[in-house]
């Protein structure tokens, strides 16, 4: 079955929870953090969670540093101002944001793990907040990682923050994953025959 | 006597707010390695994953799955009951066709969807538990044969030590009252690993 066809992460799946939480970068302004990380065995899912202060209104206005969504608001983003994130399994292998193979490829190449993203959920920041900007984006990578070190690599020089990069165990996230429960053998969330 | 009795008719409310929204601003949480199904049918699934401890309670990604939606045309209703007012039932019974949800400390105290957050009894103790939508909205709808809805919730304030009971029952899908209950030091341990997102905000 073509990856366009699957839904992904499947419905089909409740995941095992490998947990993490993790400030991945932090400035006096900025942090990137990734918690999560829901596991199966077709790959794994986790929360990009960026909070902002100190923003002037009109820096506010259009704010979007995913550079997965291509334009926003009819503009390209501008390069430094986006979030690049990378993905780095233990044997090399990698994927990021800017040039993934995603869900809607139509032949997954199996040397190069894929990535997508969404769905995202901010929060109107008001009162004494309203100089932020919160969002917590998720994103999900194929296949799962293997045995070793599972790094997250993010770099963003819009907002001061250079090459970061935090590991979790990827043998971890495997564990995880064999937690997880397929619900029905005859997957009802695939929109086509599988 | 049901986990799910309805709650009496509000006459005297008052409108509770959550710390949640402060919360998920300011904090970074802990997760805890808890993935449940806590309810489970031919054709409908309810699962708990995606715990996170924060200072004052928990939040949690409820998980809602049909398995078959025989008529390829309908809609499948968002599942859960909106409280736009303390008394929005006006005395009928609480749907079969909702979800009924909740949780339960070791000690007793509990909380279910059936009460009416943010209106709580103007009488309701300060450590009694809120149940509190904690997302935008639920995420999902029909998809192939199946549909899906993920709803995130918080519960407020944190749960003693012990068990910790997730309940759930759905009588139009067919699912009995069921129980399942989970080591509320998990949640503990996740909600003591929380941490301010930026250092200068800890203890704010």
């Amino acid at each position: 079955m073509s990856p366009m066809k699957r839904a992904w992460p499947c419905p089909n799946v409740v995941p095992g929870m490998a947990p993490v939480a993790v400030i991945l970068a932090r400035t006096e302004e900025t942090v990137v953090a990734v918690t999560g990380i829901r596991a199966d065995p077709a790959g794994f899912g986790f929360t990009v969670n960026l909070r902002l202060r100190n923003l002037r209104p009109s820096e506010r206005r259009g704010f979007w540093p995913f550079p997965e969504f291509g334009h926003h608001q009819g503009r390209l983003l501008p390069d430094a101002g986006i979030l690049r994130l990378t993905i780095e399994f233990a044997d090399g292998r990698s994927v990021n944001n800017l040039h993934a193979p995603t869900e809607r490829s139509n032949a997954p190449d199996a040397e190069r793990p894929m990535l997508s993203s969404g769905p995202g959920t901010g929060m109107e920041a008001t009162g004494p907040f309203r100089d932020r900007w919160i969002w917590d984006m998720d994103y999900r990578v194929r296949p799962l990682p293997p045995p070793g070190p599972l790094a997250f690599i993010c770099v963003w020089p819009g907002r001061g923050i250079p090459t970061s990069r935090v590991e979790v165990d990827g043998a971890a996230i495997r564990e995880a994953a064999n937690d997880a429960v397929t619900l029905w053998l005859d997957d009802p969330y695939c929109s086509e025959d599988c | 006597m049901s986990f799910f009795d309805q709650p009496g008719r509000l006459t005297r409310f008052k409108v509770v707010h959550a710390v949640w929204r402060r919360q998920r601003m300011e904090v970074l949480p802990g997760v805890a390695p808890v993935s449940l199904v806590l309810a489970r049918t031919e054709a409908t699934v309810v699962g708990v994953t995606d715990v996170r401890g924060y200072p004052n309670g928990f939040v949690f990604l409820l998980r809602l799955r049909w398995g078959l939606v025989a008529d390829p045309a309908e809609e499948v209703p968002w599942p859960f009951p909106h409280w736009g007012s303390p008394d929005p039932l006006d005395g009928d019974l609480f749907p079969d066709e909702l979800l009924r949800f909740g949780v339960q400390f070791a000690d007793g105290r509990k909380v279910t969807n059936m009460d009416r957050y943010p209106f709580v009894p103007e009488d309701l103790p300060p450590d009694q538990p809120v149940l509190i939508e904690a997302g935008v909205g639920g995420e999902g709808g029909r998809l192939g044969r199946g549909a899906s809805w993920d709803l995130e919730l918080a519960v407020q304030p944190l749960p003693p030590p012990g068990p910790l009971a997730f309940v759930c029952a759905w009588p139009g899908r067919g699912i009995p009252e069921s129980r399942v209950e989970i080591d509320a030091g998990l949640i503990l341990d996740a909600a003591a690993a929380a941490v301010p997102f930026f250092a200068a905000e800890a203890g704010s």
